[in-house]
């Protein structure tokens, strides 16, 4: 009985996105490395696109990779795009263990979602992703939880700016 | 004792919050309903050979770790390891998730940059994999699967070195424990994002240790063929009919065992996602003694040398292949074995066959959580000395070389098993697409057909005596339905 539920629920209609309304936010974001930035970007931006999320990535520079912590990024990001409302990625992949042949991964991610002259909204979420192979790094780790990431993401830009989520 | 850890360690997971709390959990579930129509348990055949799926039964594993310390750039850190898991589940096998079907199959403590930079020392379990067969469920890259020890895990850029050692001896001897010094390691060397070549392996030396009742021994004259007979006392009785002649005191023996393996990985190259091919060679453990009794008479019959040179080469390979990509997907894998004994020259036996087998695993993506999947297999199974399957409900049983014969070391009327597996099905995909998507809900059926008379695991009587009151049943095809869940989490 809850394999048939589960699998009715799996077989439901999707909430249907094109009905909200398109939302403008800049986005920045911060992995181990360089490359574990490039591997979530694309997915997670294709996922606040899918939910009317435009999204604006905000240029980086050198002053950017010298930012220690999430409210100094914040202040950047919000000081380079004047205020707009802005939304701040961080997050991390740690190899876990090796689980009936696969490899498993805790990705933790902050999102922060700010504007200027309003509190910052923060929340952290953790999910572990499951990679087929061993010689798999936190690149595919981020590049795998991406999508829940961005949707995660989506929701809490959508609760800060007063819609439904 | 196992459930109060498994229910605190689920408490820890409800508890579990950020990645830099201290406490993780994980694990793996798989669950079926499979009403087998035919008279089997539910399993479309006997084993992994004809692909994982619908052949294997329910499994669960909980995995927990604790960083006492917590990683922290070139900082001394540790960590806590533990796992418990195992294959029953309440009402989905004759086991009814007993928890005597589970075991704790890790604990360990790791503890990095401890000494020497970029290293990780474990002590405690030590099983370590380069990954998986996915198709088979088969892991042949792997080394200390039965080790508890030290390893040193040294990473540094495309580097992963491991070197360690322990003891064997309750993994291979279980009750009968007696030490097993193992040593090994492996190594894993990326060659840029699209290539891994890798090599490890690991030997086991038994020591004999005189007056130890459980170290390895020889009992000195026994034949091979007596022994598998069980009827050692009786031929050496039939020499030495009086009890003042004792039966020979056994004699201390060496025993080794190892294996080696080569691992070659590719992908990131068009559609093709990756492509790990394995090749492996083991010498298998030699056996302790067994237990005969003759005319009031009983005698443990050690035969070390006599199960010493039984050899496994394996060779397998499974490609993933992205048609077109989150739509269509393709696993391929193919697998051959060779087991060969050199002491057993006379009786058919899973030491002294070959079996080759491929599985191809179409998953198509209806949309974004559904999918079409299609399956199919071929598998032969070879013995190489002498018949070993019956393929009709009245084929002859023991025999020599196809004559009955009650003394006869053969079984049925055949040396192979040819088996062809067919499966397919609707899968539901929470995650989204792909072939590795899990959670995965699947509503499967499976065929199968084997020229061996009811080839899946059933409780058929076989005797063709005349008063046999439940008959006999003939069977080469085999019908699934499967309603299944399998998680990662």
């Amino acid at each position: 009985m809850v394999l048939i539920a589960l699998m009715l629920a799996c077989g439901a209609p999707k909430v249907d996105a094109t009905n909200l309304p398109t939302i403008a936010v800049n986005t920045a974001m911060v992995a181990q490395s360089p490359a574990a930035v490039d591997a979530m970007r694309a997915p997670i931006e294709r996922v606040l696109q899918a939910e009317r999320l435009t999204a604006t990535a905000v240029a980086t520079n050198d002053a950017w990779a010298g930012l220690g912590t999430s409210g100094h990024r914040t202040a950047w990001l919000l000081e380079r795009t004047d205020g707009a409302l802005s939304l701040l990625i961080e997050a991390d992949a740690r190899r876990r263990a090796t689980l009936v042949g696969r490899f498993q991964w805790e990705v933790s991610a902050t999102v922060i979602v700010a504007q200027a002259d309003l509190p910052t909204l923060e929340q952290t979420t953790v999910m572990r992703v499951t990679l087929p192979h061993s010689h798999q790094d936190e690149r595919d780790a981020l590049a795998s939880a991406a999508p829940r990431i961005g949707h995660y993401a989506a929701g809490l830009v959508r609760q800060f700016h007063g819609q439904p989520e | 004792m196992i459930g109060r850890l498994a229910v605190t360690l689920m408490g820890l997971g409800l508890l579990s919050g950020p990645a830099s709390a201290n406490a993780r959990v994980g694990g793996y579930a798989r669950v079926m309903a499979r009403p087998d129509l035919q008279g089997g348990t539910g399993r479309l055949g006997y084993w992994n050979l004809y692909g994982r799926l619908l052949n294997e039964g329910p499994y669960a594993a909980l995995d927990f770790d604790y960083d006492v310390l917590e990683p922290d750039g070139a900082n001394p850190w540790t960590t806590i390891h533990m796992r418990v898991e195992g294959g029953s589940v309440q009402g989905a096998d004759s086991g009814n998730g007993s928890l005597d079907r589970f075991r704790m199959s890790q604990l360990y403590i790791e503890a990095g940059n401890v000494i020497i930079p970029n290293v990780s020392w474990q002590v405690g379990t030590l099983y370590r994999t380069m990954g998986d067969m996915g198709l088979y469920d088969m892991r042949p890259a792997t080394i200390f699967f039965n080790t508890v020890g030290l390893s040193g895990t040294l990473r540094t850029g495309p580097l992963e070195l491991t070197v360690g050692g322990g003891d064997s001896g309750n993994s291979l001897r279980m009750n009968r424990y007696h030490p097993v010094w193992t040593g090994g390691g492996a190594a894993r060397l990326g060659l840029g994002r699209h290539v891994q070549i890798g090599i490890g392996g690991e030997w086991s030396m038994e020591r004999g240790t005189e007056g130890h009742r459980y170290a390895a021994y020889d009992t000195p004259g026994v034949d091979y063929e007596d022994w598998l007979r069980g009827e050692t006392i009786e031929a050496y009785r039939s020499e030495f009919p009086i009890d003042a002649d004792r039966f020979p005191d056994p004699i201390a023996a060496d025993a080794q065992s190892g294996h080696a393996f080569a691992y070659l990985g590719f992908g990131g190259l068009g559609p093709l996602k990756w492509n790990s091919t394995t090749v492996r060679f083991d010498r298998l453990h030699p056996e302790g003694p067994t237990r005969e009794d003759y005319n009031g008479e009983s005698e443990d019959i050690h035969v070390t040398s006599l199960t010493d040179e039984r050899t496994v080469l394996f060779v397998g390979n499974e490609a993933h292949i992205a048609v077109v990509p989150e739509r269509v997907d393709v696993a391929w894998g193919a697998l051959y074995g060779k087991h060969v004994d050199g002491d057993n020259t006379v009786a058919p036996s899973d030491h002294n066959r070959w079996y080759a087998s491929t599985v191809l695993r179409l998953q198509v993506a209806t949309t974004r959580t559904l999918a079409v999947l299609l399956e199919s297999s071929i598998a032969q199974e070879v013995s190489t000395l002498g018949n070993r399957y019956r393929e009709h409900e009245d084929s002859i049983f023991a025999n020599t070389n196809g004559i009955p014969d009650t003394r006869g070391l053969e079984y049925g009327e055949t040396d192979t098993r040819t088996t062809w597996q067919g499966k397919g099905g609707i899968v539901f995909n929470p995650m989204g697409p792909g072939i590795f998507s899990r959670p995965s809900l699947r509503l499967l059926y499976g065929a199968q057909h084997s020229n061996e008379n009811n080839a899946f695991s059933n409780q058929f009587v076989t005797t063709l005596d005349q008063y046999n009151e439940f008959g006999t049943v003939e069977q080469h095809w085999h019908h699934v339905l499967a309603l299944e869940a399998e998680a990662w989490f």
